[in-house]
Formats: C-alpha cells, sequence, structure tokens
C-alpha cells in the first residue's frame, strides 16, 4: 500500500507538526482556565502526547485513513484537521464534538475500550471492500483492562486487518495490573498475531519512525520525562529549521488563534433546549 | 417462520452487496436454527462470518463496520447471551446518531432468539425487550408470522438507524404461511390487529400474539368479544392503534412473558391510563411471567412461568366480568 514516508519528514512538515503540538498545548491551558473561571466542562490532559499523535498523524492520508480518537487525542484530532474553532464550539456546547464524518474521524467519549471493537469493524469493512485505508484507534492504557480491547485485537489479528491500536501510557498512573506483570501492550497484542512495539512517545523521531514502518523490538532505555515540545523545537532548531524568533512567532499565533475562537464560540447561537429533541432517529423512513 | 428470516437476509444480500451477517456459527454451521443456512456458500465468508463467542466485539465490529460503509446483520446466538453486548448497543450504536447531531449513523440489525417455553432453562428463554425498547435511538421489532418476520426484517436493514430484531424461537417452526411475493417491506412502527373486537382490548408480541388469539377464540364462546392487537415494534411504538383499540372497548389487558415488573406491559399500561382514562371501565390488566431471576428447567415450573391461553383466557374472563 502506497503511505507516505514519514521517517525523515521535510523541516516544513516538521515545522507544521510543531505548530499543531504548539496548539495543542496551548489550548490545554486554555481550557485548564476555562475550567475554573467558568465551570466549563473539565479539561483532560494533553500533554506529554503531542509528539507521538501529530507523529501517527504525519503517517495517514486525512479524508482517506480513518482516525478512531479519546478524550487524550487532541494534537492527533488537530492534525488531522480539526480546528482550534471546533474544539471550542464544543467547549462552549455549541456543537457535538463527535460531528467529523468528512473526515473520517471519529471521536469517542470512551476512556476504555470498547472504540476497539469499533475500529476493527472499521478496518474489517476496509478489507471488504478492497479499498486502500488504514484505521487508528487510541486507548489509554486503561483500556487494555476492558474485554472490547482485546476482543477487538482478537478480531483484528484474526482476520489481517489494517489496523494500529496506540496504546498511551499516562506517566504516573495507577496501572493495577501492569504493575504486578510484566507483560506490557505490546506483549499482549502480539498474543494477538499483531506486530507491535513499545516507543518513547515523547520522542517525535522515534514514534514517526514507528508509523512510517514498524522497526524490529529494541529495548527502551528508561528515560527521564522530558517534554516533547521541547524536544521537537531542539529537533528543528538543530537542522537549522526553526529560530527563537520563528518559535515565538509560533507561539503568538496559537494564542490569537485560540483566543479568536474562543470569542467566535461565546458569540456561536446557542441551540434551542428542544432540539435535545433532534437527532434521536433518522427522519428517513422505510417501508 | 425461520425461512422467511432467511429469505428475507438473502434477498437483501443479494439486493446489497453491502449486507453482511456476522456471529457465532452463522457461516459454516448456518446458525444453531438455520436462519443463515446456505449463506456461507453463497456469498462467501467475507459476508457471511464466523465470529468468536464474544458478543461485546460482535455488536461493536458491526457498529464499526457500519460506520464504515456496510449494513451488518449481527446475530446474537440466544438473546441470553446479549448482555456483554448491553454498552456497545446503548452507549454507541443507539447514541451515535444523537450524540454526533446527525453526523453519524449506524445502519445495523443485530437480530436475537429470544423467548421460552422451549424448556431451554434459564439461560436460553429470556425475554429482554424492555431493557432495549428503553433506549431512545434504538428500534425493537418483534414479528410474529413468517410474513412479518420477511417484511419487518428486511425494513430493518434497510433502516438507517439500529434495530434490535427479537425473533421468538417457538414460532420459528410452529406458525407457516405464505409470505408475499415481491420486494415486500412492512413499515417498522404500526401495529396490526389480528382480530377485532369489542368488548376487550388485547395486546401482545411475539409468541403471545398466537396464545392471545386461542384466549380470544375460547372468550368468543363467552360471547365476549376480544380484540388482539399485535404491536410488532416496541420502538416505535404505535399508541395512537393502542388508545384507539382502548377507546372502543373500554378495557385492556396486556400480555408478556417478561418479568411482570418493569416490563414493557407497565408501559402500555401507563399510556393507557393517561391517555384513555376516561374510556377505561377496568383496570388495565397484565399477564406476564412471575418475578423470578429467570425460567426454570423444570417442566412444571416452567409452565407456571409461562403465560399460556388458558391463563390469558382466565384473566380476560375476569377482566370481562369486571
Amino acid at each position: 500500500m502506497a503511505r507516505a514516508p514519514v521517517i525523515n519528514p521535510p523541516a516544513s512538515t516538521l515545522l507544521a507538526l510543531y505548530r499543531t503540538m504548539v496548539m495543542a498545548r496551548a489550548i490545554e491551558r486554555r481550557l485548564w482556565v476555562l475550567e475554573r473561571l467558568e465551570r466549563m466542562a473539565p479539561s483532560i490532559r494533553v500533554t506529554g502526547f503531542e509528539a507521538l499523535q501529530v507523529a501517527a498523524a504525519a503517517a495517514l492520508r486525512p479524508g482517506r485513513d480513518w482516525v478512531v480518537s479519546g478524550p487524550l487525542d487532541l494534537a492527533l484530532r488537530l492534525a488531522m484537521g480539526m480546528s482550534p474553532l471546533d474544539v471550542m464550539l464544543a467547549v462552549f456546547e455549541k456543537a457535538s464534538p463527535y460531528a467529523s464524518s468528512a473526515s473520517r474521524l471519529v471521536n469517542t467519549p470512551a476512556m476504555g475500550g470498547r472504540h476497539v471493537a469499533q475500529a476493527a469493524g472499521i478496518a474489517y469493512a476496509t478489507q471488504v471492500s478492497g479499498r486502500d485505508e488504514v484505521t487508528l484507534v487510541c486507548t489509554d492504557e486503561r483500556g487494555i483492562y476492558t474485554g472490547d480491547w482485546h476482543e477487538g485485537l482478537n478480531f483484528a489479528g484474526a482476520h489481517g486487518l489494517p489496523l494500529i491500536c496506540l496504546v498511551e501510557e499516562i506517566a504516573g498512573g495507577s496501572r493495577p495490573i501492569a504493575r504486578h506483570l510484566e507483560a506490557s501492550p505490546a506483549t499482549r497484542a502480539e498474543g494477538y498475531g499483531l506486530a507491535a512495539e513499545t516507543l518513547d512517545g515523547g520522542d517525535f523521531g522515534a514514534a514517526s519512525a514507528a508509523f512510517g514502518g514498524l522497526r524490529p523490538p529494541e529495548e527502551l532505555e528508561a528515560q527521564a520525562w522530558q517534554d516533547p515540545i521541547d524536544r521537537m523545537r531542539r529537533r528543528l532548531a538543530a537542522a537549522g529549521g526553526l529560530s527563537d524568533d520563528a518559535d515565538d512567532e509560533i507561539q503568538r499565533e496559537s494564542a490569537r488563534a485560540i483566543a479568536a475562537a474562543v470569542v467566535e464560540a461565546r458569540q456561536a447561537p446557542s441551540p434551542e433546549g428542544a432540539q435535545a429533541l433532534d437527532n434521536v432517529f433518522s427522519s428517513d423512513l422505510v417501508g | 417462520m425461520i425461512e422467511a428470516v432467511r429469505a428475507a437476509i438473502t434477498e437483501e444480500m443479494e439486493r446489497d452487496e453491502r449486507v453482511l451477517v456476522m456471529g457465532e456459527d452463522v457461516g459454516r454451521k448456518g446458525g444453531v436454527f438455520g436462519a443463515t443456512e446456505g449463506l456461507y456458500a453463497r456469498f462467501g465468508e467475507a459476508r457471511v462470518l464466523d465470529t468468536p463467542l464474544a458478543e461485546s466485539g460482535i455488536v461493536g465490529v458491526a457498529i464499526g463496520a457500519a460506520l464504515n460503509g456496510l449494513i451488518p446483520i449481527a446475530e446474537i446466538q440466544f438473546a441470553d447471551f446479549i448482555h456483554p453486548a448491553f454498552d456497545q448497543i446503548v452507549s454507541e450504536a443507539a447514541r451515535t446518531r444523537y450524540r454526533s447531531n446527525g453526523d453519524w449513523s449506524v445502519p445495523m440489525v443485530i437480530r436475537a432468539p429470544f423467548g421460552g417455553g422451549v424448556h431451554g432453562g434459564l439461560y436460553h428463554s429470556q425475554s429482554i425487550e424492555a431493557f432495549y425498547a428503553h433506549v431512545p435511538g434504538l428500534k425493537v421489532v418483534i414479528p410474529s408470522t413468517p410474513a412479518d418476520a420477511h417484511g419487518l426484517l428486511k425494513s430493518a436493514i434497510r433502516d438507517p438507524d439500529p434495530v434490535l430484531f427479537l425473533e421468538h424461537k417457538k414460532i420459528y417452526r410452529l406458525v407457516a404461511e405464505e409470505v408475499p411475493d415481491g420486494d415486500h417491506l412492512v413499515p417498522i412502527g404500526p401495529a396490526v390487529v389480528r382480530r377485532e373486537g369489542t368488548n376487550i382490548s388485547c395486546f401482545a408480541w411475539g409468541l403471545m400474539t398466537h396464545y392471545c388469539l386461542q384466549a380470544a377464540e375460547q372468550l368468543a364462546a363467552d360471547g365476549v368479544s376480544v380484540e388482539v392487537v399485535d404491536l410488532r415494534s416496541l420502538a416505535p411504538l404505535d399508541r395512537d392503534t393502542i388508545l384507539q383499540s382502548v377507546r372502543k372497548t373500554g378495557k385492556a389487558i396486556v400480555v408478556h412473558e417478561d418479568n411482570i415488573t418493569g416490563g414493557f406491559g407497565a408501559e402500555i399500561a401507563a399510556i393507557i391510563s393517561e391517555h384513555a382514562f376516561d374510556s377505561l371501565d377496568g383496570p388495565v390488566v397484565r399477564v406476564a411471567g412471575p418475578d423470578i431471576p429467570a425460567m426454570p428447567f423444570n417442566n412444571a415450573q416452567e409452565d407456571f412461568f409461562m403465560p399460556n391461553p388458558t391463563k390469558i383466557a382466565e384473566a380476560m374472563k375476569k377482566l370481562a366480568a369486571y
């Protein structure tokens, strides 16, 4: 299947991905403020996942490949075409955060793994139809404790489906079972016949290599947590693709875009209460 | 009726290559009741898919396939086994259109044989309709005749929303009739009056429709005219036909196998008392399974659990005399 080479993307691509990472972080910070000052919906943590998610997005083809994402995956959704305004309209309860069929972005509220089984179904439809599509499904590490995660991967492995399951580990998470076991999520996936590896999600290069083509398993060095945005900035600067002034401008651009999105979302019309009755069923009648 | 189910699936698979069936033993075996017999050879493994014994995964995969353009018919081998898939059905299939503000839809059918009186015991006899008829966004259809099974299933497959299609396994081979030729569709929603009457309105679905018709025949010998309404669809529910019938007869009885407390009969009774109270000439009566956890294996206890024509006729007589 034709896939974009991503292991060494050009500087312009790296810079675009870096902008997305910065934007995701800035939105997270803004949501944190909105939650506390205006009692908006609780914000979620995206810090630390940006490099991994934009690396994944860089390997996908927006509009063709499928993404089934969860609450952690803001940087991924931004990289796949969601705008800061889309985010803010949902935050201000003016639009659904789950409406994105045009971009094949299935945004789910699930923290567990039930959407992994659905992703396997999406990939099965791809296989049956003979289309050239890949499905990426994301779950945080808690998802692997659910039956649906295993049922989905079992189905995907049995049918050899074009599915990538990204398990995002939350540093400092409780890991109620994993701390007692040696088996990583990758080891469990291998049990279902899937190629799998564990990588440092804060390292864009490692993530990019993994999504561009799975590399042979290797032992990862234990690393202190490093901000993936800092690492990406150093990478770009070392390659001569990002000056301090340019970086400052990217930060300001993000702030301006988010501020504008907040203003527009505040001013957007709110649906009527009775519109809560809409879209329970299709209006198309059969028979 | 099982032939009608198989014919509907076959015709829809021939009509639309997006339609596929999936479930435990639906492929080579053709399903435990034979509903998919011959489809594997005819349509191939990709469209007649044997799945692991994992109901949540079956429904989850079907949801994903529907999101990506297919029209899955997911078979749950027995309705008793559907409970692991409750979260996928309620939180995902039924809610996807709503939570996406109409952007996504999940056109899929979940078929499940249900009901007792077949010596199936605790885990092959359950009636589950009340759990799911409670869920907006999900349609719940229960045919009682081969023609309806055929026409309603074809409509369900063409429906843009998820449909739970419950087939009473005792009538798979108990009831036979000619199915209309051609592309015969029965719309989901309207009830049908199986027997007209003037003294009592009787509401039922699935096997109980037939038992109610037998009971009505007994009552007729005593000069009591019973109208039997086969609801066919619990969601959407044909309230107009229910209320129209009760306003005519003034008395209502609801019959179902499910446990009486919280069974769907309670909803019908509430609708009648809220909207046709002035027409009532007696209490709304329910004939239903007792409030015990499941249908026992023991023959005497299974008989004790199941409504039957005699029990229904007794309740009708009592109501007629009220």
